[in-house]
């Protein structure tokens, strides 16, 4: 998510649906390097409670391997 | 600054790019935070002040104030007090999880103050946001 710049709730809806889609087949998801302001907005509306936030490579692995 | 916004979803991605070309002189926090209030409060305007939004506009001024920037919104829709709307339950597992509920959550945890009037038919709303800090 590095490139993103702004997201508001319709946005957020939409990753929550599509984790939940993902969750009906037994994948999981997580969003990867938001930019400061973009993961402060994600975490106020409690979307890091569904979905893990990583930064760098190792850390996302690590999440998506939980 | 003051918008004439048409009640369409059209009506607040053009609201938006405005906003966002008006914001850019401030700090990067303070101008998310009047970019999501305003995506998030209008949007809410088009979807339920009317029943039949065909043709109908609200107004959104942008100003300074004592905190930093005040956002105010004027539509001429039902009654309705974002102050007084039910937290969702932001800690819900992903699979009670529903579409929608967000915005005005986010509204309230990126705003100084909000501040509702119904005057007459109109619904008033000012959101203020501190320039710096959280």
């Amino acid at each position: 998510m590095s490139e993103v710049e702004f997201v508001a709730s319709l946005g957020m809806g939409m990753l929550v649906q599509n984790a939940k889609a993902l969750q009906r087949n037994h994948v999981r998801m997580v969003l990867a390097d938001p930019p400061q302001l973009v993961e402060d907005a994600l975490r106020q509306a409690g979307i890091d409670s569904v979905l893990p936030i990583g930064h760098g490579a190792a850390e996302v692995e690590a999440l998506l391997a939980a | 600054m003051r918008f004439v916004v048409p009640c369409s979803f059209a009506g607040v991605q053009h609201l938006g790019d405005s906003v966002c070309s008006f914001v850019k002189t401030i700090p990067a926090r303070a101008a998310y935070a009047v970019q999501l209030i305003t995506e998030e409060i209008a949007t809410n305007i088009v979807k339920y002040a009317h029943d039949d939004p065909d043709g109908r506009d609200f107004t959104v001024e942008i100003e300074p104030c004592e905190e930093g920037v005040l956002v105010r919104f004027v539509d001429e829709g039902k009654p309705f007090d974002p102050t007084k709307a039910p937290e969702p339950d932001l800690l819900a597992p992903l699979e009670d999880r529903r579409p929608g509920g967000l915005g005005l959550p986010l509204v309230q945890r990126f705003a100084a103050s909000i501040r509702y009037h119904r005057e007459g038919t109109r619904n008033r709303l000012e959101v203020r946001i501190r320039l710096y800090g959280a």
